[in-house]
């Protein structure tokens, strides 16, 4: 898969030449490594990744710079590499342009706004689980249902904030995310809007994009929406997520869809336990699967979480491929066990 | 009456003994809480700012606001994890534990968001950078300020 570089690429160097007017003192490196065991009881794949025979797909590493060059102007850039597409990318590089306390612009290469955790999927002393609820959270771009894809867009979007001890921030973003590899070309035009309000305690989210596709196939040239709800809770020791999602591609109701969890945990000093429910459904019953997860955080220091995870997936049709392939005869469940260690610098 | 005599003479003792009791153990308690460090923020003797209200300090340190009265660019200086004040720090001014602050902080690095603060070593590091850069503000304890910084701040 080859994915679209050109403006990324464009502003990569955008960044580097502007960088260079500042000191080397002035640019703020940070880097993260994720590595992570998943293994599952069965041979069908799940994601197209965790099988029997176990892996580290899920792996990754990043290095974010980031630069002020002025009041007004600052530019940031991540070179990520996944262990799962095997090489080096520019996840993302833009440049952000502060026209006010208030308000900002980016341009460039942003990650995807919409999810509570969508852009900072990979940096996991950031949430509870080993790896986000896949039935919301998702590798690969699926048009087949509502999960919010984590791939990063170019285009450009502006961010209003304000707020006192109730904090508020409405993000309206547009763009294109997609790539080609000889015939198969696959383009996503994006317009979408994300509303946060936020204490110390709460984050709420509502979000909505719509995005018209060009693919080959039933899909191509239909418009998709889809529509999300968040919430966060941290109060004292007891955290909670909750997030919902629902999809329609024009009015191919065989492309309706919907996806949600709700996760529940409680911090004891440096170990935070978890339990996770989700589901999925859609693409004409394909894709229904319900899961619980029981995940073991332990935070080492600030700087690094090692955890542990057990997942059971119960797909409604074991027969179909869904988020996993369909299951050899007499088997209706998966469970998936993960180790991960997490580490930001 | 035998049952209830049996009963009155401990619940009088406990009655006569509970001052003593509630002074010893808050006495221990009092020696067994560690004294909460005062933080400071501080900036550039030359720098325009005079003072800082708690919540925009705790905005500026979240990367929720670049500008304080009196300065219009801020250069945020930091402590190391393993820094006794940052731990206080985060704490009072912050409002979140050391973990969840870097948490809070990685969202925002990793997501293009803010640049995080500089970080040095310890009180000493912090307030030479501060002394010698006037965009600068940053914290120390309180008992580590002296002439050549500018407090905006004291908390708590």
């Amino acid at each position: 898969m080859k994915h679209t570089h050109t403006l990324a690429t464009a502003l990569l160097l955008c960044c580097v030449a502007v960088s260079s007017q500042a000191t080397a003192g002035d640019v703020a490196l940070h880097g993260f490594i994720r590595s992570a065991y998943e293994i599952s009881n069965s041979e069908a794949p799940y994601l197209e990744s965790v099988d029997d025979r176990g892996g580290f797909a899920d792996s990754a590493a990043g290095v974010v710079f980031a630069a002020s060059l002025n009041a007004q102007w600052s530019v940031a850039g991540q070179f990520h590499f996944k262990a799962v597409e095997g090489e080096l990318n520019m996840d993302w590089a833009f440049a952000t342009l502060q026209l006010t306390e208030t308000t900002s612009v980016r341009f460039g290469r942003q990650k995807y706004p919409l999810g509570l955790v969508s852009e900072n999927i990979d940096i996991g002393i950031t949430y509870p689980w080993a790896r986000p609820p896949s039935e919301f959270y998702r590798l690969e771009m699926g048009d087949e249902s509502p999960n919010l894809f984590v791939e990063s867009f170019d285009g450009l979007s502006v961010v209003y904030s304000g707020g006192d001890d109730w904090e508020f921030s409405l993000q309206p973003f547009t763009g294109q995310i997609g790539y080609s590899e000889g015939a198969d070309n696959y383009q996503r035009q994006m317009v979408g809007l994300k509303l946060e309000v936020t204490n110390d305690m709460i984050t709420l989210q509502a979000g909505g994009l719509s995005s018209k596709l060009t693919i080959a196939g039933d899909l191509d040239n239909q418009t998709k929406v889809t529509y999300n709800l968040g919430a966060k809770l941290e109060i004292d020791d007891f955290l909670a997520y909750a997030e919902y999602a629902d999809s329609t591609v024009d009015s191919n109701a065989l492309f309706e869809s919907n996806a949600g969890y709700l996760t529940l945990g409680y911090q004891f000093s440096t170990l935070l336990p978890s339990i996770t429910f989700a589901s999925v459904e859609g693409h004409g019953g394909n894709l229904d699967q319900t899961s619980t997860a029981l995940a073991l955080s332990y935070h080492y220091n600030a700087s690094t979480v090692f955890k542990t995870q057990w997942k059971r997936i119960e797909p409604d049709d074991p027969t179909t491929d869904g988020l996993i392939e369909a299951l050899p005869a007499g088997d209706d469940n998966v469970d998936i066990v993960s180790f991960t260690m997490d580490l930001v610098f | 009456m035998t049952y209830t005599t049996k009963h009155t003479i401990p619940n009088t003792r406990i009655l006569r003994t509970t001052p003593w009791v509630t002074l010893v153990t808050l006495a221990l308690l009092t020696c067994a809480m560690p004294a909460l460090a005062e933080i400071a923020i501080i900036a550039n003797p030359s720098s325009g700012a005079s003072s800082l209200d708690a919540k925009v300090a705790k905005k500026l340190f979240l990367g929720k606001t670049k500008t304080i009265p009196g300065m219009s660019t801020v250069t945020l200086i930091g402590q190391i994890d393993e820094s006794p004040t940052k731990a206080e720090f985060t704490k009072m001014v912050a409002k979140k534990g050391i973990n969840k602050y870097k948490a809070y902080w990685s969202k925002m690095i990793f997501s293009g968001k803010a640049i995080p603060p500089k970080e040095l070593a310890n009180d000493a590091e912090v307030k030479a950078y501060v002394a010698s850069h006037t965009d600068a503000v940053g914290y120390v304890n309180a008992n580590a300020v002296d002439s050549s910084v500018k407090v905006l701040l004291r908390t708590p």
